[in-house]
């Protein structure tokens, strides 16, 4: 399908910035927009994003450690002590990226396959988990719930969604984080990052 | 993040307090009555910790400043003391919190100020051991462990991102790398590293909005880098390349400087004098008359004439010689010289006459001195031209030397001063 489309709520003119998206907001609207094959299909409401500080900005490309990362979504969650924003970017290789902001605890994060199953049981805050031959601890279990979106996503999100979820600390800084739906299991895998060693340190409100 | 909330009263004794940390915060300590509570819990009091003496230290809480290039409010105050090595140390830790970048800590020590964050370097330090002195790598560079110690508690106020205790202490080991540091803290099987770097005070104080005018920070921090100021910097910096090109220079001057010989003569007796012609061929370059008499245990002087044959211009000069040499206590010794050199510029071209003789001597010579005045010993007379001087050359080394060394010497103080309150090792 074409880069370039309309709104199928108000007829705003959309595009979105890599083929693969699979989902946009659009910002006259904030209706959140499907993107399947040849069609497109109104999915919902992108909610409202209050404007915080923050060093991610959609449109304005970041460099850490001599690695470009462009902010190309931004969905926010509530959990239970406050709320975190996940921003979809793409690296200097067009590869895509989910980078975790919670008040300077920065993650950045790739999807992970693997064949390995995890009882969900298990998963208790504390507990010692072994994955793919790296020992990892629980360190967090919580309730995510999506609050509101913005720009464009790999997948389809909707205002509302909660889902569960677990970081797990590995002994070199490694994390990993487990999300469960329908009996599947999602793996996202990264590393924590200093937020000071970011550069394009613009702190300004999103806009 | 930005919390609506922007003050709240203490469950406790009802006092206001500020709210200015994010939402990981996890603990309020009252200032007024102690009162520990839970942020994430409703502000359930967990414990009180009533008149704990205030540490020192120039920052408050909601003061907000730019450290590190990140605008950070102070959110907390922890106070720390440290036995170490038979004495009590004490220190101040400000929570520092920024919307951007999350939690840090600036620290306050003997009039020093530090900035540490917490860190995961990508290393299982779990397994590392540590000796003073020895270096460790971090964060993909190196650093020297400085030292160890327990760390207590035993003061704090304000949103923590931790629920303190009071007295809760924990091991920290200090790596250096100046200007920064890396920390290990050690508490039930779990670590956490900090990176730390040292600060400009009075550039933090103006970030802050007041002026430094606390006393001066005592003695050399861990961290603190050796800045010897920019004019003694750059100055051992070109002594330190240039005072080898003068080493060199000397030496090649010493060596290939003597000149070449235009004329020479030796006159066997003083007494009647002698004279030697030569061509004087610039007025710029310095030509020398070497002389040399086989003295021994004697003296002598020589009154010289130098003429310009041409013009009839004299000039008048003297130069005298002395060698003593004897053996005393089952040692050889000797004094003066049986050599001497004299340079000038001739102040003009042309054929010059050098006429030398003995000095007559008047009556104010002793015995002893006219007995060993030399005046039946034959004295070389050579003169050369294109004459080149190293002593100028060695001095200018010997300065640039001073101020490398005065430099190096700063530093080693400086480096014996930082290690003076860090751990020691055998050697």
């Amino acid at each position: 399908m074409a880069d370039d489309f309309n709104c199928p709520n108000c007829g705003g003119q959309l595009s979105r910035k890599v083929a693969h998206s699979k989902m946009v907001t659009c910002p006259y609207c904030e209706s959140t927009v499907l993107l399947e094959d040849e069609t497109v299909k109104l999915a919902g409401v992108g909610g409202v994003m209050a404007d915080e500080p923050s060093l991610f900005v959609l449109g304005r490309a970041v460099e850490y450690q001599g690695e470009s990362y462009m902010p190309i979504g931004q969905a926010r969650f509530s959990y239970s002590s406050g709320w975190w924003d996940e921003i979809w970017a793409l690296d200097g290789h067009g590869n895509g990226v989910w980078i975790s902001v919670d008040e300077g605890d920065i993650a950045i994060e790739r999807n992970h396959e693997t064949d390995l199953k995890i009882d969900e049981r298990k998963l208790k805050l504390g507990a010692r988990i072994e994955f793919e031959g790296e020992i990892f601890r629980v360190t967090e279990v919580d309730r995510g719930k999506c609050e509101a979106l913005r720009g464009e996503f790999p997948e389809e999100m909707a205002v509302g969604d909660t889902y569960t979820y677990y970081h797990l600390s590995g002994a070199r800084g490694s994390l990993i984080t487990l999300e469960f739906e329908d009996g599947e299991m999602y793996v996202t895998e990264g590393q924590w990052i200093d937020p000071y060693e970011i550069r394009q340190q613009a702190v300004e409100a999103n806009s | 993040m930005s919390d609506a909330l922007k003050a709240l009263n203490c469950t406790t004794c009802g006092s206001p307090l500020p709210a200015l940390a994010g939402h990981r915060a996890k603990a309020l300590v009252c200032s007024y009555c102690g009162s520990v509570m839970d942020r994430h819990d409703g502000y359930k009091v967990l414990a009180q910790y009533r008149d704990m003496p205030r540490p020192e230290g120039p920052f408050a809480l909601g003061d907000s400043g730019e450290v590190l290039g990140v605008h950070q409010t102070v959110v907390g105050i922890v106070g720390v003391e440290s036995y170490i090595e038979g004495s009590m140390y004490y220190w101040t830790n400000y929570q520092l919190y920024s919307p951007t970048h999350g939690y840090s800590w600036m620290t306050w020590n003997d009039g020093h100020l530090t900035h540490s964050r917490k860190v995961r370097d990508g290393t299982d330090h779990t397994q590392s051991r540590f000796y003073p002195k020895n270096d460790f790598p971090a964060l993909g560079r190196s650093f020297t462990m400085f030292e160890s110690y327990n760390a207590v508690i035993h003061y704090i106020e304000g949103e923590l991102t931790w629920v303190p205790k009071l007295r809760d202490s924990v091991n920290v080991i200090d790596g250096i790398a100046p200007p920064h540091g890396f920390s290990l803290a050690r508490t039930d099987g779990e670590i956490e590293t900090e990176f730390q770097t040292y600060l400009n005070r009075t550039e933090v104080f103006e970030a802050f909005g007041f002026a430094d005018d606390l006393p001066s920070p005592l003695g050399v921090h861990a961290i603190q880098p050796f800045e010897p100021g920019e004019l003694h910097q750059s100055a051992a910096l070109a002594a330190k390349y240039f005072m080898p090109i003068a080493a060199v220079a000397a030496l090649g001057l010493m060596i290939m400087g003597g000149g070449s010989t235009i004329a020479q003569t030796r006159i066997h007796n003083t007494a009647q004098g002698g004279a030697v012609t030569f061509e004087a061929t610039s007025t710029s370059r310095l030509m020398s008359i070497e002389m040399s008499a086989p003295l021994r245990n004697q003296w002598s002087w020589y009154d010289m004439t130098l003429v310009h044959n041409e013009s009839g211009e004299e000039v008048e000069f003297g130069s005298g010689l002395q060698y003593y040499s004897g053996w005393e206590g089952g040692e050889s010794w000797s004094e003066g010289s049986q050599d001497a050199t004299l340079r000038f510029k001739p102040p003009q071209t042309g054929q010059y006459t050098l006429r030398i003789a003995n000095a007559p001597l008047d009556n104010t010579v002793t015995r002893t001195d006219r007995q060993q005045f030399a005046s039946d010993k034959p004295l070389s007379i050579e003169v050369r031209q294109n004459v080149f001087v190293s002593r100028y050359f060695w001095i200018l080394a010997i300065v640039l030397g001073l101020i490398y060394g005065s430099m190096r010497l700063r530093e080693h103080m400086f480096e014996t001063a930082r290690w003076g309150g860090g751990d020691d090792d055998d050697d």
